[in-house]
């Protein structure tokens, strides 16, 4: 049923999407998966790692970003494997949102949820 | 344990800028600024005061972390000043819009913006401070006290709005970097100081004048003494105008340590980083100023309009002016429930950079019609506004209340996100809150 594939393909969605269900490490709140240790000691020693973990974008704008860093704010050159390295975690855990022109109103920002959806007394 | 927190909330809603000082100045601590740096610090203090830590990192009392801001508000208290940390290292917080109700900002809800380490508590001294004037257009170039500077020059008090050039950037995609600001890196305190266009006039510039830029005595993230962590400015005839200050005083005490102490430059209506804290070097100079975070796509968008995610060279960005028109509903606070059948009051504020505001619509219906509120004359100059309004529900369900304010050349805010820019800036488009209302 068609209803039924866009509820598969929402499900697909939010598990691709970094969750609660991820491992974070609670130093640094990175998410532990394949890179991470690379990017707690190369990104972490000027800055906070908040700056990373708020961060979405695309492989290419996190390069932009450590270009920015390495000409401008005295961040060393990486070796060609630990950039790759690094450029692989970003990427993969930390994506732009999906695109939009205005996103809803942030779910902290909600009323509290009804005990019934859509039925109202 | 829960008396000392207690001890720290009560410290914040009495004096924001002791309770700063207490818990990121450096007398009451014997750490170093290193120490500080390095992010141990702040959890050190907090720790040592009682402070809550909810995220097992650094969190000083009276701050709310994101990931806890976006909980079920477990810090829910009367009168209590709860920013939210974006950033510790460095130190960047901002204010949900419901804490900015208060028609001038007080200290505990102004929000923080640090592009590197403010200089420590003690190297702030009121009494050593010295300001040096110089640059290539400074006919006189000289050193003035903080003493020498309020006896000189007369004194003017003034409500002025400041604003970060990236408010609103977390909603930007695709995304831009920099602090995901959301609606809350925005205040206008009342700040005492004397004019720029005095002190300029007593030192004197040549017509070869173009910039009056700053330099502060914060240092740079990486420890580099080589390097400022910002350095920014004005065109001469932006510092000319009558509310482009040097201030001293905030709300009519000395100005907080986060916030410029001893002294600061105070340029209403344009980025806030123009207005460059810890004010130790005033240059004029003979060009377009070129410090830190003056070039590049830094507090700069396209020239002419782009795509979204389009790449753009650094000759085709230009430096931002004025700020764009904006509002903020600061009550009732975004997701209440309403009781159906009563109009519901709804007020906040409308600022427009350089400009007066001259209406402010508010939208139950997503923006398919808008009603006028009542809006008030600025104080001054450069001061925000405040607008009111009552709005009646239809019937029971969920609704968005959307505040569009309009300047005085006729511009208004945009229901959807304004031109996407590499950095995220600019982000003018109408507040939004969620009311449920149910019988």
């Amino acid at each position: 049923m068609r209803r039924a594939s866009a509820a598969i393909l929402l499900i697909g969605f939010w598990a691709a999407a970094p969750s609660a269900a991820a491992d974070i490490d609670s130093e640094t709140g990175l998410i532990r998966a394949p890179g991470w240790e690379q990017v707690r000691i190369h990104c972490g020693s000027c800055h906070s790692h908040k700056l990373v973990t708020a961060q979405r974008a695309d492989r290419r704008t996190w390069l932009g970003i450590i270009r920015w860093m390495q000409e401008t704010q005295n961040l060393w050159q990486f070796e060609p494997a630990t950039e790759e390295a690094i450029l692989d975690y970003l990427a993969a855990n930390y994506p732009p949102r999906p695109d939009r022109r205005r996103a809803a109103i942030p779910p902290h920002l909600m009323p509290p949820p009804t005990a019934s959806p859509g039925a109202s007394r | 344990m829960s008396d000392d927190k207690k001890g720290i909330r009560a410290l914040y809603a009495e004096d924001a800028a002791e309770a700063d000082r207490l818990l990121w100045g450096r007398e009451s601590h014997p750490l170093s600024r290193r120490g500080f740096l390095r992010g141990s610090g702040l959890a050190a203090m907090s720790a040592a005061l009682g402070g809550l830590i909810p995220f097992a990192s650094t969190m000083p009392g009276g701050l709310i972390p994101a990931a806890l801001a976006q909980s079920d508000e477990p810090f829910a208290l009367p009168g209590k000043d709860g920013l939210t940390v974006l950033n510790d290292r460095p130190v960047n917080a901002e204010t949900p819009a419901h804490l900015l109700d208060d028609e001038v900002t007080p200290a505990s809800r102004l929000f923080v913006r640090n592009n590197g380490v403010p200089p420590a508590a003690e190297a702030v001294d009121p009494a050593l401070w010295r300001l040096e004037i110089g640059g290539e257009a400074c006919r006189r170039p000289m050193i003035l006290t903080l003493d020498e500077l309020k006896e000189r020059f007369e004194h003017h008090t003034l409500q002025l709005q400041i604003e970060c050039g990236g408010n609103g950037r977390s909603e930007f995609h695709p995304p831009a970097s920099g602090n995901q600001w959301t609606t809350g890196a925005i205040g206008c305190p009342e700040w005492t100081g004397v004019r720029l266009r005095d002190v300029l006039e007593h030192v004197g510039m040549t017509d070869e004048a173009v910039y009056v830029a700053y330099e502060g005595a914060d240092t740079h993230l990486s420890g580099d003494p080589s390097k400022r962590p910002i350095s920014r400015g004005v065109p001469v005839a932006k510092a000319h105008e009558d509310e482009s200050l040097l201030v001293w005083a905030m709300n009519g005490e000395p100005l907080p340590l986060l916030h410029g102490a001893p002294l600061r430059m105070l340029c209403a209506g344009w980025p806030a980083s123009v207005s460059g804290k810890w004010l130790a070097r005033l240059l004029i100079r003979d060009r377009v100023h070129d410090g830190a975070k003056m070039t590049g796509h830094s507090y700069r968008v396209p020239c002419k309009p782009v795509a979204p995610g389009a790449t753009v060279a650094d000759e085709d960005m230009c430096i931002i002016e004025s700020m764009p028109v904006k509002s903020l509903i600061t009550q009732p606070k975004s997701g209440i429930v309403h009781p159906a059948g009563k109009p519901l009051a709804v007020r906040g504020h409308a600022w427009a950079g350089d400009l007066a505001v001259s209406e402010v619509h508010t939208s139950i219906d997503f923006g398919a019609t808008w009603q006028r509120a009542s809006l008030g004359a600025p104080v001054n100059r450069l001061a925000w506004q405040h607008f009111r309004t009552r709005v009646r529900f239809p019937q029971e369900g969920y609704y968005e209340v959307w505040a569009r304010a309009r300047d005085a050349e006729g511009r208004y805010q945009p229901m959807v996100l304004p031109g996407w820019n590499p950095r995220g800036y600019l982000n003018n488009a109408c507040h939004r809150i969620a009311v449920r209302v149910s019988a």
